[in-house]
């Protein structure tokens, strides 16, 4: 279970997260937000690459900082702006990032054939990723965040550079990947989050402007005024 | 994972590019003559009378060039006094061209046997023993020796590469995320800058003595470092060989420092061009330290 408790981020003198408390179990989370909502700075410092200014980030009650390698081995974070090492072949990419997250050497062939072929790329395995599309290599990223097999899965912006299949099979994977994970998306798509997020987080200037399972926020937030779906939710918060 | 950050380095064009230019001008400027000699001084000269005189100091020899060099100073002084006679008609034209060629041959090797008698003098104010051979080319090899400029540019290179890839690659933020990829990264990061740095300037130096082996006569190693004119005094009875092999182990150690630093200034600067700047710096001064120690 991961939990943020009175976070605040600041850089320098704007804030980018004020006071954020959420508690993250079992299922898909989706963060919905425009740009600048503060939804990366959240995903980074669930991720253990920013520190806090003030508040902590706890996993199972723990706190992240101290739990430090510990804590990352139970994570996969794939960040907003994915790179790749242009040289290295997919498999290449995948058996670093598996020793990098402390998978044992012997399961690492298997892992990355199962995780190569939740993407559909294992007839891409021996290519080079110079070789790849922008939507292969989005694939390729978020096989990098299953290869170590985490608890905690965190997508920052994930579609992006998808087409609208891949963008089917990545909502696929993630509702299968949910019978063991928790998994925590970022997106300002809102029909990312609407089809298949059981949890929808809101966010505007840096704070959680709503935070409920995505039944109870189209039924409660609109109360009946609209046709309850997140995008006239999404309109009725973030304007035009 | 050791195989995977070499690649990262190795299956860049560039780096073989630069490391494999600086090789070729390392092997070029290997080939040169740097320390200056006195004007005059003849390469052949010196070889003849060093074979002549090869072997361990002995006041003998030294005599034997004071001697030479005393006659060649007689026969210059009585240059216009023969071409006198010659025209007085006291001198036969083959005796007047005879004596000609003496001066000539004098005039040609006065500097040349000059410096060896500077020689035997600096060899008979000293206690151990020394020998005399041809040594121009170790002598320039070891007076003229400094930080290897093409290893550290190449060390700095690599090791940028290494500090940076992830940074250049964006790929810095799911390394970090890792389990293992902060400390455990870092360790073995630095482990390699400092084992890929001695391996590279290791390979520069070897480049640059073999050179030397096989384009110079380098003459006799395992004479006493004394016997190198440029080491006046102080070096006790150390080979020159030995003092070689010193030198390079020192080079190659600090060449390993300062890929250990590149990593450091590479990991906090987060820039290539910053990491550049300050390592290029680094390496000057580290060029005054060694110079300094050598």
């Amino acid at each position: 279970m991961l939990e943020l408790k009175n976070i605040t981020k600041r850089y320098g003198k704007k804030t980018a997260l004020s006071d954020i408390n959420i508690r993250f179990e079992h299922g898909i989370y989706g963060l919905l937000g425009p740009n600048g909502a503060g939804k990366s700075t959240m995903m980074n410092l669930m991720a253990d690459i920013l520190t806090p200014t003030a508040g902590e980030v706890l996993y199972d009650g723990q706190s992240i900082k101290k739990l430090g390698d510990e804590y990352r081995a139970h994570i996969g974070f794939l960040p907003q702006r994915v790179g790749y090492y242009a040289q290295f072949t997919a498999e290449d990419t995948l058996r670093y990032f598996a020793l990098l997250r402390g998978v044992a050497k012997a399961e690492i062939p298997e892992r990355i054939d199962q995780v190569l072929r939740e993407v559909h790329l294992i007839d891409h395995k021996k290519d080079k990723v110079k070789t790849f599309s922008g939507g292969m290599k989005q694939r390729l990223g978020i096989a990098i965040t299953l290869v170590g097999a985490p608890d905690i899965l965190i997508f920052d912006e994930p579609t992006v550079g998808l087409d609208p299949k891949e963008r089917i099979q990545f909502r696929e994977v993630l509702q299968r990947l949910s019978e063991s994970s928790t998994i925590i998306l970022s997106t300002h798509i809102v029909s990312d989050v609407a089809n298949i997020a059981d949890y929808v987080v809101l966010m505007k200037d840096g704070k959680m402007v709503g935070f409920d399972t995505q039944e109870k926020i189209l039924n409660e937030t609109l109360k009946g005024e609209k046709e309850a779906d997140l995008e006239a939710i999404y309109m009725e918060i973030y304007g035009d | 994972m050791i195989r995977f950050e070499l690649k990262k380095i190795f299956v860049k064009k560039s780096v073989w590019i630069l490391v494999g230019v600086c090789l070729v001008l390392q092997i070029i400027f290997s080939m040169r003559i740097n320390t200056a000699l006195p004007e005059g001084f003849r390469d052949d000269i010196y070889r003849y009378y060093t074979q002549q005189i090869e072997g361990r100091f002995s006041t003998e020899k030294r005599d034997f060039m004071r001697t030479e060099y005393e006659q060649m100073v007689e026969l210059l002084s009585r240059e216009n006094e023969y071409r006198d006679q010659f025209y007085d008609h006291e001198l036969s034209a083959d005796e007047y061209k005879e004596l000609s060629d003496q001066i000539k041959s004098a005039d040609t090797r006065k500097v040349t046997v000059e410096y060896l008698c500077a020689k035997g003098d600096y060899y008979s104010t000293l206690e151990e023993p020394v020998e005399y051979f041809y040594d121009i080319a170790v002598t320039d090899y070891v007076e003229s020796w400094s930080l290897n400029f093409f290893a550290i540019l190449s060390v700095i290179m690599m090791i940028t590469v290494l500090a940076l890839e992830d940074e250049n690659c964006n790929t810095v933020y799911m390394v970090r995320s890792s389990r293992n990829g902060r400390k455990r990264l870092f360790r073995l990061r630095m482990i390699l800058a400092g084992v890929l740095s001695l391996g590279v300037s290791l390979l520069f130096y070897l480049a640059e003595y073999v050179t030397k082996l096989l384009y110079f006569d380098m003459g006799n190693l395992s004479a006493p470092l004394n016997s190198l004119m440029a080491f006046a005094g102080g070096a006790g009875e150390m080979a020159i060989g030995t003092y070689i092999v010193r030198m390079i182990m020192i080079s190659v150690a600090a060449s390993g420092v300062l890929g250990i630093l590149t990593m450091l200034v590479g990991v906090l600067t987060k820039k290539n061009i910053v990491t550049y700047i300050i390592m290029l710096g680094a390496a000057y001064l580290l060029h005054l330290c060694t110079q300094f120690i050598l």
